[in-house]
């Protein structure tokens, strides 16, 4: 009996803090906020008190006036008849003609590898986001290597002009120049692409590739972020 | 029942003593959050002219709707004016994008939004102050906004057919910034299939974000009202790696 006794009583003390300690939490961790906002809500909110007439149906008519004059200076945004659209976290792309997704897919994007030559040298290997414009396109491209590209591989650099810079076959069979020596290009590696991989270009699966090859025209917009 | 009572009398002594303490506790903190709530209100009122307070028409739904459209469209024309990639926030549609000079390049729907009916009745003054075009003043994130890893360049071929690429998988991200416009954004990314949403607590997400702000702010002294939102992950992260630092944001509800 006495056991007993011991027994509720610790239950009983038990139940108590508990339920005190979510009392305590439950005010202050959610009612207070909710509270808080609610107020604020509340005395910013205070509603208009003077008495207007208004002409209802003018006043749309105003309203409706102008958003048309907006929408028409939204339109002249268009970025044109086709451009791309390049995701540089997901490593996606979106193909658009005549303001429609004609294709999508993944691609690849600068690695953010900052290769360390020396203290005072490097080289960060991002994709620049922003908007961008085709200036040129070729077909079967021959890579022209930069400097980090022998830096990367352990080799001595060669001086600029040097044969051994030049490379065929390795950048698939299109190539759109971005400017700053960016591309999109193809590549030998495609089980990577979907994978943040790249020197900074960007790589497309060779179906993709010719898709835009073929889309887009020298002057078109390329939409990075 | 009496018997335990009186014979454990130091004990329920205790509990009570406790619960005072923590109501009392609980009060002082009530009266100055609700005091530091009195002063963003007033602190608000004061930046916005008493003539945009009282416009006629707003009360009218049709001409309210029409204005917010009119204001965002503003807003978008103004931000396309820029070469940053900057944040929309329309709660109307359910949707955050990012856009640079006039395109959507994203748009993510919210799944979640808390408090749901954020900032909706407004009168127009305060709805023009709280629409205009925003700057991200403070953030904090759970992924870095630019993740560079630096390797040495290797000094021969043998050392660079050893460098090794490894990838560690970002955590799921929580974006929390703070608008010149005294409005605070924690963005949350959740899954990204249909189980893994039905999976998420919401509530928990909002208990461990009070928590954390109860632990900095014990008796608050400013306050901020704060929306949460929650997208897919990938679409988050997305958003908040194109977004620059101090970047540009504009909502509409």
């Amino acid at each position: 009996m006495e056991n007993l006794k011991k027994i509720l009583a610790f239950i009983l003390f038990l139940a108590g803090t508990v339920l005190i300690i979510l009392v305590f939490t439950y005010f202050n961790l959610l009612v207070i906020p909710e509270h808080q906002f609610s107020k604020y809500q509340k005395e910013i909110s205070k509603i208009s008190t003077r008495d207007t007439t208004i002409n209802v149906e003018a006043d749309l008519k105003i309203l409706n006036k102008k958003l048309d004059q907006l929408n028409k200076k939204a339109e002249r945004l268009n970025p044109g008849n086709a451009f791309l659209v390049i995701n540089t976290t997901n490593n996606t792309f979106e193909l658009f003609k005549n303001n429609e997704i004609i294709r999508q897919g993944r691609c690849s994007t600068g690695s953010f590898i900052s290769l360390e030559v020396d203290s005072t040298k490097s080289y960060l290997f991002e994709t620049p986001k922003g908007v961008m414009t085709v200036r040129n396109k070729v077909t079967d491209p021959v890579w022209t290597k930069p400097d980090w590209a022998f830096i990367e591989e352990g080799l001595p650099v060669p001086p600029p002009g040097h044969s051994s810079r030049r490379e065929a076959n390795v950048l698939g069979d299109y190539a759109l120049h971005l400017g700053d020596g960016y591309m999109i290009h193809g590549t030998l590696y495609q089980r990577l692409i979907g994978s943040p991989v790249t020197h900074g270009c960007v790589r497309l699966l060779d179906d993709d590739l010719e898709a835009v090859y073929k889309t887009l025209p020298i002057g078109s917009k390329v939409f990075i972020y | 029942m009496k018997n335990i009572l009186l014979k454990y009398k130091a004990g329920f002594i205790t509990i009570i003593v406790v619960f005072l303490i923590l109501l009392a506790f609980s009060i002082v903190r009530y009266i100055k959050a609700m005091d530091a709530v009195s002063a963003a209100v007033k602190e608000k009122l004061e930046q916005i002219p008493e003539n945009e307070i009282n416009d006629a028409g707003w009360n009218i739904p049709e001409i309210q709707e029409k204005k917010k459209e009119v204001h965002w469209m503003e807003r978008h024309l103004q931000l396309a004016k820029s070469d940053s990639l900057n944040l929309g926030i329309n709660l109307a549609d359910s949707i955050v994008q990012v856009q640079l000079r006039g395109t959507v390049l994203l748009q993510a729907k919210i799944q979640k939004q808390i408090p749901a009916n954020f900032f909706e009745d407004l009168n127009y003054g305060t709805y023009l102050n709280f629409t205009k075009i925003a700057s991200v003043i403070d953030e904090q994130a759970t992924i870095v906004k630019r993740p560079v890893k630096r390797i040495q360049a290797p000094k021969n071929e043998d050392e660079a057919a050893k460098v090794k690429h490894d990838t560690i998988p970002d955590p799921l991200l929580v974006w929390q910034f703070k608008l010149d416009n005294d409005v605070e954004v924690v963005i949350t990314g959740i899954g990204v299939n249909q189980d893994s949403l039905k999976a998420v607590n919401y509530n928990k997400d909002i208990f461990n974000y009070s928590t954390e702000y109860f632990k900095k702010n014990i008796f608050p002294k400013k306050y901020i009202p704060t929306l949460y939102i929650w997208l897919n992950d990938n679409d988050a992260k997305a958003l908040y790696r194109a977004i620059p630092e101090n970047g540009k944001v504009a909502f509409r509800n």
